[in-house]
């Protein structure tokens, strides 16, 4: 450590002066009447608008206003609340709660006011003032949803697939893989990161424990899946509000990448949690509770939440006019960007007719059902294809893929319903039965081991041969040995049909090619009696 | 302050009567010295809070004290009060009056706070400079502060004009705090 200089002492000096603003101005003030339970209620501010950022003259602690009423103002506290006592003066800051978002957040971990958290310093870059509550983009920025987002996992991509833009909802029982689908897809992003098209990820932890956040941030350095993704972590010992504001903190985020003409992915874990810290809020504000003590605005709070996903007009003149835009990014807009949401939604022992599980699949464009019993039965990822649906991601889905797995979810479900006979223990006719058999087999190739997401070339390969009926003759107990096999034989010797799958092109070619692997491979495998 | 909306209801019933009788700097003056009995005598508050004394015997007392020195009008609400049960609230309903009084009378409390006490010139000229600016008439409140080291606040309504050197240190003691320097040259 070198000596400081007098100079520098001095910049610093004349640095710091110039930051601080003297700001005499004529300011709107209140004072606390009450407060407690990470809520105050505040006399006077008679100007103050909903929504809008106040401060605490103590200790610059800050607060959102939620409530106007007659003869005082309830706004939640976005911090400790031990140092506040009745009486202190509180500000009108005149700006509506926001975040300051920009690259620099990539690789890092955050709070739900964008402070990082996780002790590598401070946000490096250039930052963007957004708003943690915007409009979504209306009707004429917008354009269909026409670009898969590959998940890299089987059963998703094949049947459920799921497009740039698209809101797809996550839905299962505790423990049932739901926050590793979410890893998943996040880890697949590696390739377009590689190639130079990332499309950014945000992962957004809402309630959850300190150490499930710390050990999802190992899993996704270790992956490699880091330098295009942010987590804004709200454990559950982070006051209510900042609960419930860090979905929206996530979609500013994202709508940052989105507005400026670039993907982003932003996942939601979970909404559940979220609405529950809501409801603590609202109940504390005295609002009238609803159906489960819920309040009557949690509808809204999801379906305004998850209309910011969206997929932008690519015209960039369009998308410059687009609705509500902060003055931050006015200059940067460009159009063609899309923000995917993947919401998570904890049930409890499988009740989907619960309020807030209605609600939130009623908004999404599709759900992935996860079943315990299809865990336990060792059906990973534990996906219940009959009730899981993509309302809008079958037009992003590459037509290779479609082509190849267009039978498949009607395959499966048939299977299912004969499934059921079977168990009877019956004679069965030799058609039922290779349904069966098929059927069989089709469950055991979409298995997939966590943190191991496929890229679609491979994924078309191995369907292929499911749906194709080229594992008949194989044993139930040796298809995966096979498919890992056929996999890597097919790639060591075929490279360019692998290329020309992943750009959506089946040709005739392919089909023989693959036909032949398969069965030339598949000999290995049969028992020989 | 917390029960604001009941005080508020009676102490304006008890404002336009006394407007349309055309009595209200006399209410005005009742109402003030009710205020002022109720914020000297702890006990006389206590006694009204009280759920324990009797109606009858809280309408004895009010009747006791108030009846000479007020106008009937005024004693005759205040028997109202008693009667609904809000004896409790007879202080809100002081200050809401005077509150309503002011607003009618287009004159607006004024909060100076400053390290020294104002002269008067200065004093004139502050008064001067608010009236101009609110376009009210200005009631000014003085207190005195040391600890603000130099400057003023002055609060008008919910509005604050802070110029104080301890702001000013305070300001400048964030920016400090939260400004992380970066070498420029």
């Amino acid at each position: 450590m070198g000596e400081i200089k007098p100079a520098e002492v001095t910049a610093i000096l004349r640095q710091q002066l110039a930051g601080y603003k003297d700001e005499r101005e004529l300011q709107e003030v209140g004072t606390v009447l009450e407060v407690g339970d990470g809520i105050a209620r505040i006399y006077g501010l008679n100007n103050v608008q909903s929504g809008e950022l106040i401060e605490f003259e103590k200790n610059a602690l800050k607060g959102i206003v939620l409530n106007l009423e007659e003869d005082n103002v309830g706004a939640v506290l976005l911090g400790d609340s031990q140092d506040i006592s009745e009486g202190d003066v509180v500000r009108r800051t005149r700006r509506i709660a926001s975040i300051l978002v920009g690259e620099g957040m990539l690789g890092r971990v955050i709070n739900t006011l964008g402070e990082p958290i996780d002790g590598k310093g401070e946000i490096k870059g250039k930052r963007y003032e957004m708003p943690l509550e915007r409009k979504a983009p209306g009707v004429i920025f917008r354009q269909p949803v026409d670009e898969p987002l590959q998940t890299g996992i089987k059963p998703i991509d094949a049947m459920i697939p799921i497009g740039r833009g698209q809101r797809e909802l996550i839905i299962g029982d505790r423990q049932t893989g739901k926050t590793a689908i979410a890893i998943d897809t996040i880890i697949n992003q590696r390739e377009n990161h590689e190639m130079g098209k990332p499309v950014y990820c945000i992962y957004v932890a809402v309630g959850q424990k300190g150490s499930s956040v710390a050990n999802i941030q190992k899993i996704l350095e270790d992956k490699g899946a880091m330098p295009y993704t942010v987590i804004i972590s709200a454990t559950a010992s982070d006051p209510a509000a900042m609960q419930f504001y860090a979905p929206f903190a996530g979609a500013a985020i994202g709508e940052f990448f989105r507005d400026t003409g670039r993907p982003a992915l932003v996942i939601f874990d979970d909404l559940s949690k979220q609405a529950v810290a809501y409801r603590e809020v609202s109940l504390l504000l005295r609002r009238p509770p609803g159906r489960e003590a819920y309040p009557g605005d949690i509808f809204y709070l999801h379906s305004r939440l998850l209309e910011r996903a969206a997929r932008v007009i690519s015209s960039d003149i369009v998308a410059a006019k687009m609705n509500d835009l902060p003055e931050s990014i006015r200059s940067m807009v460009k159009g063609g960007g899309s923000l995917t949401a993947l919401p998570i939604i904890e049930t409890q022992a499988g009740d989907i007719s619960a309020y807030i599980p209605t609600n939130v699949i009623s908004i999404t464009d599709g759900q992935i059902f996860l079943e315990t019993n299809l865990f336990n039965a060792g059906i990973r990822p534990a996906i219940n294809v009959g009730i899981s649906v993509s309302r809008v991601g079958g037009k992003a889905q590459i037509k290779s893929m479609k082509k190849v797995a267009g039978t498949l979810k009607l395959d499966q479900a048939q299977f299912r319903e004969l499934e059921a006979f079977s168990k009877f223990g019956s004679e069965l006719d030799p058609a039922t039965k290779a349904v069966i058999e098929k059927g069989v087999r089709n469950v055991e190739i979409l298995k997939q081991d966590q943190y191991s997401p496929m890229n679609v070339a491979e994924q078309i390969a191995i369907i292929f041969c499911g749906t194709r009926g080229l594992l008949m003759d194989i044993p139930v107990t040796k298809v995966r040995n096979f498919e890992m096999e056929f996999i890597h034989y097919f790639e060591l010797h075929y490279p360019e049909q692998m290329d020309s799958l992943k750009k959506g092109i089946l040709t005739d070619e392919t089909v023989k090619l693959l036909e032949k692997t398969a069965k030339d491979l598949a000999k290995k495998y049969i028992p020989n009696e | 302050m917390r029960e604001r909306k009941i005080a508020y209801r009676y102490a304006k019933a008890l404002f336009d009567y006394a407007v349309e009788e055309k009595i209200l700097e006399k209410v005005n003056a009742d109402m003030d010295l009710i205020g002022k009995v109720c914020a000297q005598n702890r006990e006389f508050r206590l006694v009204l809070k009280s759920p324990i004394v009797h109606k009858r015997k809280k309408t004895a007392i009010l009747r006791r004290i108030f009846q000479e020195h007020v106008t009937t009008e005024t004693f005759t609400y205040l028997q109202i009060i008693a009667k609904k049960s809000r004896e409790n609230y007879i202080q809100d309903i002081a200050v809401c009056f005077t509150e309503l009084y002011l607003e009618h009378q287009n004159i607006k409390s004024a909060t100076i706070r400053t390290a020294v006490p104002l002269d008067e010139p200065l004093r004139r000229k502050v008064i001067a400079l608010l009236e101009e600016q609110t376009r009210a008439r200005i009631q000014l409140n003085e207190e005195v502060d040391p600890e603000l080291i130099g400057g003023f606040i002055i609060n008008v309504g919910d509005q604050q004009y802070d110029t104080s050197i301890q702001r000013k240190l305070l300001l400048l003691r964030r920016e400090f705090e939260g400004n992380i320097y970066i070498r420029g040259f």
